[in-house]
């Protein structure tokens, strides 16, 4: 089995909006990372005692790796500050992730920072012979991400924002049907609560669709059983790793929250 | 590293074990975690059903610390001695299964079960699982309760009895003795410690439930006078653990009266925390001059309280 323990100096990283940095690293020596992976990082680059934090892996050409950095708090405050030059521990790639599969027209839906994933997917889909359609979505022209980088590999973007500020003014959905028309699947990253409107829109349309959830985490790798989500899977339902067993499932059988399962 | 360690026919070749929940089964560890270094793997708690755990969210970061709330989540005997058992013959290193239960029956089933197992040397008792006949309080806090569940699982289990004792007492020592007395071949301490944390801002607690466990640096220095304090109450050997990130941390917890040690959150936050502090031991030893690790059990400079 692979190590995926790696310390690698940042090569660039570059403010894209003001709340997102864009991060690339030479990890060569990590695994190639199949979309949909990511990385456990340790943002604040000490030995002090803090987890480490996930972060998509955004894109992976020739050794060098991308993550896309997003404020949220301190560690992902930490990381944005730190220079190329500087040393970043991590661990990866982690997970399972998006499915390529020869020759198919893929949608790609990405959230606000959610579409961190697609432009390594974007490229691998179209390695295999495919095509890809986009639909990006988000509150405001600052919160769309890799649409520069997305334009090499899609034969198309439908762009979404709630403010009208950039593209169709409205909801990232309101672009469902559009997208899936010609999509054989589609492959979702963005808040969980918007996959479970997405789940619904693909049911409506028939379209196979895989989501990549996000949940806390601690280990990143498997160990712990922290970022557990409720999967149905085989007729049983359990809580499955997001780390591990995901981030990537299909949207059937994500058991969507209602307390159902909740105990006391 | 010059060590070994034998408890009643466990032997454990190296001072470090895995603590229960933070290495599964051992299955499908990254080979950061190299069990060649450890000297024994304990499992994640299994009990006699499956259980499925707590609601998500389960985790959140605290200064210096981890509060978990997984619920045991585990595939419950049945499965573990089917699936997961045969594979445990391939590990390079002895198991210890950690075994809970909710009802002393419980208990003592999974016990006389484990007991089938001949390839389980040992197993280690989790008693902070909350008693539900007696509203939740975990069995370990009750020293009358603790000695009885003891006495029962060692008529149960013939091999190596481990009791994991929580933290969450006014005094271990009532539980550390109780437990020798009623059996046990050795403790393990300390389990996490009951914590909390609330998000000011949604007014609701960080994890799906209120009550959670801390683990991590954070708890360190009551791990530290625990086992200080259960040392001076038994004549059996002593597991130490709670928030050891490196060799040092190793070297203290033996000062203050542990035979071997077990890393957990370290390990969770980087994979490569065995390896380090085992190299780190390794060079403590020399540079002190020490010529086997168990050399330092209790061997702290302490002449008693003055004044």
């Amino acid at each position: 089995m692979n190590g995926i323990a790696f310390s690698v100096p940042i090569r660039s990283s570059e403010q894209v909006s003001s709340q997102t940095t864009k991060i690339s690293f030479n990890a060569e020596e990590m695994a190639e990372p199949q979309p949909g992976q990511f990385l456990m990082i340790n943002c604040h680059g000490s030995n002090d005692f803090h987890l480490k934090r996930p972060f998509s892996i955004s894109d992976y050409d020739r050794g060098i790796a991308t993550i896309l950095v997003k404020r949220v708090g301190e560690g992902s405050a930490i990381l944005q500050k730190r220079a190329p030059g500087e040393r970043i521990e991590l661990l990866g790639p982690l997970g399972n992730g998006f499915h390529v599969r020869e020759g198919k027209h893929v949608l790609l839906v990405g959230a606000g920072i959610g579409s961190a994933p697609l432009p390594l997917l974007a490229r691998r889909v179209k390695k295999a012979g495919g095509k890809v359609t986009v639909l990006l979505g988000a509150r405001n022209k600052h919160e769309i991400f890799n649409f520069k980088e997305l334009q090499p590999f899609a034969e198309d973007i439908l762009l979404y924002t709630e403010d009208g500020s950039l593209g169709k003014l409205g909801l990232i959905t309101e672009g469902w049907e559009q997208g899936a028309r010609n999509a054989d699947y589609a492959c979702a990253c963005g808040p969980n609560p918007l996959l479970r409107l997405l789940h619904d829109k693909a049911l409506a349309t028939a379209t196979p669709l895989e989501v990549s959830l996000e949940q806390r985490m601690a280990c990143g790798y498997g160990a712990c059983f922290g970022c557990v989500h409720l999967i149905e899977r085989d007729g049983s339902t359990r809580y499955e790793r997001v780390c591990a067993e995901g981030p990537v499932f299909r949207s059937s059988q994500v058991c969507w929250p209602s307390k159902e399962f909740a105990q006391s | 590293m010059k060590y070994s360690l034998e408890i009643r026919g466990l032997t454990i070749k190296s001072p470090f074990v895995t603590a229960s929940g933070t290495a599964g089964f051992g299955l499908d560890l990254p080979p950061e975690i190299d069990l060649r270094q450890i000297g024994a793997l304990t499992t994640k708690t299994i009990t006699l059903l499956p259980r499925e755990g707590n609601y998500p969210p389960r985790v959140w970061e605290v200064p210096s610390g981890i509060l978990n709330s997984i619920g045991l989540q585990n595939p419950g005997f049945e499965v573990f001695a089917s699936e997961v058992y045969p594979l445990l013959r391939d590990l390079p290193i002895p198991v210890i299964a950690s075994i809970g239960g909710s009802t002393f029956d419980e208990y003592v089933e999974i016990a006389k079960a484990m007991d089938s197992l001949k390839e389980i040397p040992a197993i280690e008792l989790n008693v902070s699982c909350p008693n539900v006949k007696e509203g939740g309080i975990q069995f370990g806090t009750d020293p009358g309760v603790l000695g009885d569940l003891v006495s029962e699982v060692r008529k149960a289990f013939q091999r190596t009895l481990i009791v994991k004792l929580t933290p969450n007492v006014t005094s271990i020592v009532p539980p550390a003795a109780a437990a020798a007395r009623s059996g046990a071949d050795a403790l393990s301490l300390i389990n996490t410690v009951k914590g909390a944390a609330i998000d000011p801002i949604s007014r609701k607690p960080r994890l799906n439930r209120l009550s959670a466990g801390l683990s991590g640096p954070a708890i360190k220095p009551i791990a530290v006078n625990m086992i200080w304090e259960a040392f001076n109450a038994v004549e059996i050997p002593i597991i130490g653990m709670g928030g050891i990130t490196s060799g040092l941390d190793v070297a203290e917890f033996m000062l203050a009266g542990a035979s071997a040690v077990a890393i957990g959150s370290s390990s969770l936050v980087d994979p490569l925390s065995f390896a380090r502090a085992f190299d780190e031991l390794e060079q403590y030893l020399m540079e002190q001059q020490v010529e086997s690790a168990l050399d330092l059990v209790g061997a702290v400079l302490h002449e008693g309280e003055q004044g």
